[in-house]
């Protein structure tokens, strides 16, 4: 038993920092809060669950096209939208972009409602309940595949950001902007391709949500909230940390769902948030 | 001339902080510009590489406006910076800072070759090149700064307080250093310091700065001999 906790445990959490990775990302490197991540995450999820009830794609292949679509919203939702926010002086940025993405969520969730009704959807593929089974652990086929995508992404998105030119400056860009301009780096078009990468990550997470559980118009903020207690953990560190709070999560709201039951799932995950703001303000993987 | 800066004013907010600031910078030369503590060196120096905007006044480089121009153009242009306060990129690794500085174009397709020579000047960043900035100490940090800065290949070289923080053998070892690089490139260079005695022997001219105005300007051979540049200035120098 303690077998299958720990498996659905990694499973979950893994994929828990996959939903937290791109708002890391825009935090990182824009000092942004995006309020508005789980709204972008259920339009991701929509994109991928009409490809599949209109066009039959299924939503392992059609995860390229949701984040090329996600990723060009991302950079129509800089311009419009973040980049008006470089003007403030730097101390009111991070509070005005979470007052703005407040008021987005509003008109993303109403808009997704009105377009598509608040039933939730869920895709429901042939595999769906598909489950395989090593050492009497069962492990749905789905998730695995979910477990296998978070892993491509966020091995190219740490190759992107650690091997190449333009990753590099992203990074420098989020350490210490003022400097990495000075060096001839473009601020305004490393904030865009940062922000299409992020809203691009949670397009690819949306799609998993869709898969594994349901998507519907006022669905985001759940995962914005689970987004945000991995942000915690992780101290709004990089890649690796994230990655690890995402997977300390899952394991641990998978083991107290066995010993408290389902119903306190994200009161558990709240409580730790709570927890490590009035004791680690400065997350669990920091000096 | 490479740099010409013409009465310029500019303001912090409502408070003003340069009152008509002119400056003139001639090919291959090194200009220091010294003055007291919160005279407007610095603020200066921000505003040629675009980080602040003046009021009033122009800026050329060669010949080109710099005002309208934001600030990673200005730096394409060829100007590069040496920030004060070791602004490196601490969570990155040495040779990660310095493939930085070769972002641009030009400067990226001979990166390796500037690089085997800034290793030759300062063979300790060759030995670091794979430690996380932060890790190195403040010397370390601003010979990294100064490398990242000549990485670009620029054609003005404006230094911010080389001297700040750091003791004063590393400062004067690092002021030789400058002066080689200058002697062997040919680099023009404009620099902020406090340490105006050491700046002074360096250079071959210097603009004295204070309130936010220039208040004098001349040969620094003639202001090394000057009484007054000497009792205004030279006790900074000491302290460090």
């Amino acid at each position: 038993m303690a077998g299958q906790i720990i498996a659905y445990g990694i499973m979950v959490g893994v994929f828990y920092g996959l939903v937290a990775v791109g708002l890391a990302l825009l935090f990182g490197v824009m000092r942004y809060m995006n309020i508005a991540h789980g709204s972008f995450m259920m339009i991701g999820g929509y994109i991928s669950f009409f490809l599949f009830t209109l066009l039959r794609v299924d939503p392992f292949i059609s995860i390229p096209v949701v984040m090329l679509a996600m990723f060009l919203l991302g950079i129509a939702v800089y311009k419009v939208l973040f980049s008006p926010l470089g003007k403030f002086p730097e101390g009111l940025r991070l509070g005005t972009s979470m007052l703005i993405t407040f008021g987005l969520i509003l008109v993303l969730d109403n808009v997704c409602a009105l377009l598509w009704t608040s039933d939730p959807k869920t895709i429901a593929t042939s595999y769906s309940g598909t489950t395989i089974e090593i050492y009497g652990i069962r492990l749905p086929l789905a998730r695995l595949g979910v477990l296998g995508v978070t892993f491509i992404v966020i091995i190219a998105l740490h190759l992107f950001l650690n091997r190449t030119y333009f990753g590099k400056s992203i990074r420098a860009t989020a350490e210490d902007w003022e400097a990495a301009s000075l060096l001839g780096i473009n601020i305004g078009r490393t904030y865009l391709v940062a922000s299409g990468i992020s809203i691009a990550l949670a397009g690819a997470a949306g799609t998993a949500v869709a898969l594994m559980y349901s998507i519907n118009p006022y669905g985001g903020l759940e995962w914005l909230l689970t987004a945000m207690v991995v942000l915690v953990f992780a101290g709004l560190g990089n890649i690796k940390e994230v990655f690890m709070a995402g997977l300390l999560l899952g394991i641990v709201e998978q083991t107290s769902v066995f010993f408290i039951g389902g119903e306190f799932r994200a009161v558990v995950g709240l409580v730790i948030f709570v927890l490590i703001l009035l004791f680690r303000p400065q997350g669990l993987f920091r000096q | 001339m490479v740099l010409e800066v013409d009465k310029i004013d500019v303001y912090y907010g409502d408070l003003k902080a340069l009152w008509e600031v002119s400056l003139i910078v001639e090919d291959g030369e090194i200009v220091v510009l010294f003055g007291s503590n919160g005279a407007g060196k610095s603020t200066t120096l921000r505003t040629i590489c675009g980080l602040l905007r003046p009021a009033t006044g122009s800026i050329r480089f060669k010949g080109l406006s710099l005002i309208e121009q934001p600030v990673h153009k200005i730096a394409e242009l060829g100007i590069g910076m040496v920030p004060e306060e070791k602004k490196v990129f601490r969570g990155m690794t040495v040779l990660e800072n310095l493939e930085l500085g070769a972002f641009l174009g030009s400067a990226r397709q001979r990166k390796d070759a500037t690089m085997n020579w800034i290793y030759e000047v300062f063979p300790v960043l060759k030995e670091r090149r794979k430690q996380k900035a932060g890790t190195l100490s403040g010397g370390e940090q601003q010979m990294l700064l100064i490398s990242r800065a000549l990485m670009s290949q620029p054609k003005l070289l404006l230094v911010d307080e080389l001297s700040f923080g750091l003791g004063p053998l590393l400062v004067q070892n690092l002021f030789r250093i400058i002066k080689q690089i200058h002697e062997s490139t040919g680099i023009t260079i404009l620099l902020v310091e406090q340490n105006v005695r050491m700046a002074l022997e360096l250079s071959d001219r210097g603009y004295i700065i204070e309130n936010g105005s220039i208040i004098g300007e001349g040969k620094a051979q003639d202001f090394l001999s000057s009484q007054q540049v000497q009792d205004a200035y030279f006790g900074i120098s000491s302290e460090g």
